[in-house]
């Protein structure tokens, strides 16, 4: 089942606002990996595309070498608004500009974590800024973590 | 290397100021990530966290009690991925009483005291912990102003030390962290026992705020 076009739209948009990114993968034993990504975008082909930054991505990348399911949360630190997107098709990509695009998304990253209290001189420090590996996958699954009774609800397909 | 253990940690790890992530797996390997309000440190080899919206991460943890925990050190962003083991969930007793009442306060100062309700405290076993290998933007930056900032919290100790009310306190004191430590956003709780909630006045309140005695 494909994701609507209002949803893609709407995960689209809200990747650009200074989400925090935390990509969770699984070994072949199911026990499971967090890495902050340092970027996501979903292209106009469907694939949604993650700067995965190293050092501290590397057992991620090493995860994703066997076993493609990924989820992604994103939650906007001034709103608590907070979405986690499922998929089964990882794999590497090129993602020509992806240095730029992680740069840009980390200071708008960090607007958004200095206005609820973080110091700026610390707030660029949750992830590495000089290299990453790029993957992308399929969205086929859209759920809603926005804290409240309706958390957890699958909100696309 | 040394091997850590929760006692290792910044305290700031289990103060509740930046969320924790985890997650898990179900048996059928599909991972899911949940964001965390708190998470309690209760000995040396456990931590409780507040389950309150854990509809997916509940039924992972029934069939696979492995997950991972990323924990966050407000002061420094220092972070740690800490391998954790589900035991067992509390409905009562003192962990979930004092669970609860600081999930109330951080709900009431964040205003979702509507939305927040601890369903249980689950009891998890740490296997392991490892700090997160980070390269910094700035290599140094970081130890510089570390020898600045402990000049400039001397200079705090002596504004507060020579306010001679709360209210020049408090002000001063806010306005301080405001203009000499960088903290952009910050704020004075006090707790209102009429109403049984926390309050959070923003910095340099004017006209005196709501905690100012009469």
């Amino acid at each position: 089942m494909t994701l609507s076009t209002s949803a893609l739209a709407d995960l689209r948009e809200f990747l650009c606002l200074g989400v925090s990114l935390m990509l969770v993968t699984r070994d072949e034993r199911l026990a499971p990996e967090i890495t902050r990504a340092a970027a996501a975008r979903l292209g106009e082909d469907g694939l949604l595309r993650v700067a995965l930054p190293l050092p501290e991505s590397r057992r991620t990348v090493w995860n994703l070498e066997t076993t493609p399911v990924v989820a992604l949360s994103l939650v906007l630190p001034t709103t608590y608004r907070t979405l986690q997107v499922k998929g089964k098709d990882t794999h590497r990509v090129e993602w020509p500009g992806h240095e730029a695009i992680a740069r840009s998304h980390a200071d708008a990253f960090v607007e958004q974590v200095v206005s609820v209290g973080i110091p700026r001189q610390f707030a660029d420090s949750f992830f590495s800024h000089h290299r990453y590996v790029t993957v992308g996958f399929t969205p086929l699954e859209i759920y809603d973590q926005t804290p409240g009774p309706a958390s957890g609800l699958r909100v696309a397909p | 290397m040394k091997r850590l253990s929760l006692r290792d940690l910044p305290s700031g790890c289990f103060e509740g100021v930046i969320p924790a992530v985890l997650a898990t797996c179900s048996d059928d390997g599909t991972p899911n990530a949940t964001w965390l309000s708190h998470v309690f440190l209760l000995d040396n080899r456990q931590i409780a966290l507040s389950c309150q919206f854990f509809r997916k991460t509940r039924a992972n943890l029934a069939v696979n009690p492995h997950a991972q925990l990323l924990l966050v050190a407000p002061n420094s962003i220092q972070q740690f991925r800490l391998e954790i083991r589900f035991l067992r969930s509390e409905k009562q007793g003192r962990t979930f009483e004092v669970m609860k009442s600081r999930i109330e306060a951080i709900a009431s100062v964040t205003r979702m005291d509507e939305v927040f309700a601890l369903d249980s405290a689950d009891v998890f076993e740490v296997d392991a912990i490892s700090p997160i290998e980070v390269e910094q933007a700035s290599p140094g930056v970081h130890s510089e102003r570390g020898a600045d900032r402990l000049l400039e919290l001397s200079r705090l100790t002596e504004v507060i030390g020579s306010s001679t009310d709360l209210r020049t306190l408090v002000d001063s004191g806010l306005g301080f962290l405001a203009t000499h430590l960088g903290y952009e956003s910050v704020g004075f709780i006090y707790w209102k026992s009429a109403s049984k909630h926390c309050t959070r006045s923003p910095r340099a309140a004017t006209p005196p705020p709501a905690w100012a005695p009469a």
